[in-house]
């Protein structure tokens, strides 16, 4: 059984997208992904994706994290979720 | 979503009602209560809006709500705190989110919410989407975290 993950999109991201949450499975062998590999998995699933990224952050079971963070690593069963830039208020 | 009777964290689908807020943060011991209360606008550069979509990362933002709450309190001397945010769609001219606070002066509650929704705009994983008669489009607030 491959290791998963799920990552949730929002606003303009599910709209790139067309979904709003997916499962993702770790590359063979690996047991995590740095959010660098994480970025260009989605951008490669998702070629509407990658303009949005640029300007989102990454939420990692619920809490931000720094996008260029190298120490970061998604393991299996996180939660991550793509924030386009919000608009609450 | 609360915490000790003290913190009031929802979003919501439902109308929301500035008197049942203010009812929330209500104490015999406070002095003030101090409420925001946003509107939606009906035009945006020219652009009528027909109406306005909120969609949120519901369990994030009301932790992220509940986390700034948390660190208001290390601020200021507040007696309880409520943010109401709606979700789904609001039409125009109705209340999209509410901030209330109360203390034993009014200073405290004062600065409380006016740091309350400014942080809410940056930080709290809720976003606007305005649909015009020809299209729609996700707004950024301008207060928007940075990307580092």
């Amino acid at each position: 059984m491959s290791k998963e993950f799920t990552v949730l999109y929002f606003a303009s991201a599910r709209d790139a997208t067309n979904v709003q949450s997916e499962k993702i499975s770790l590359p063979p062998q690996s047991t995590s992904i740095s959010l660098e590999n994480l970025t260009i998995l989605l951008k490669r699933r998702h070629e509407k994706l990658a303009p949005i990224l640029e300007n989102s952050l990454y939420a990692i079971n619920m809490e931000y994290v720094e996008n260029d963070d190298q120490t970061i690593l998604v393991k299996e069963g996180d939660e991550v979720a793509v924030i386009p830039p919000v608009s609450g208020g | 979503m609360t915490n000790l009777n003290k913190d009031f964290v929802k979003l919501t689908s439902e109308n929301l009602i500035l008197q049942d807020i203010i009812n929330l943060v209500k104490d015999d011991g406070a002095g003030a209560i101090t409420t925001f209360n946003g509107t939606t606008r009906n035009i945006f550069k020219d652009k009528i809006v027909v109406r306005l979509e909120y969609e949120s990362y519901i369990p994030m933002a009301e932790k992220v709500l509940l986390n700034l709450i948390c660190e208001a309190r290390t601020k200021w001397d507040i007696t309880k705190v409520a943010i109401y945010h709606r979700t789904g769609i609001v039409p125009v001219g109705e209340t999209s989110v509410i901030v209330a606070v109360s203390s034993i002066h009014r200073k405290e509650s004062l600065h409380a919410v006016e740091w309350l929704i400014d942080e809410l705009k940056e930080k709290a994983p809720i976003w606007k989407k305005e649909v015009y008669s020809d299209g729609s489009v996700w707004k950024e607030n301008a207060e928007n975290r940075q990307k580092c």
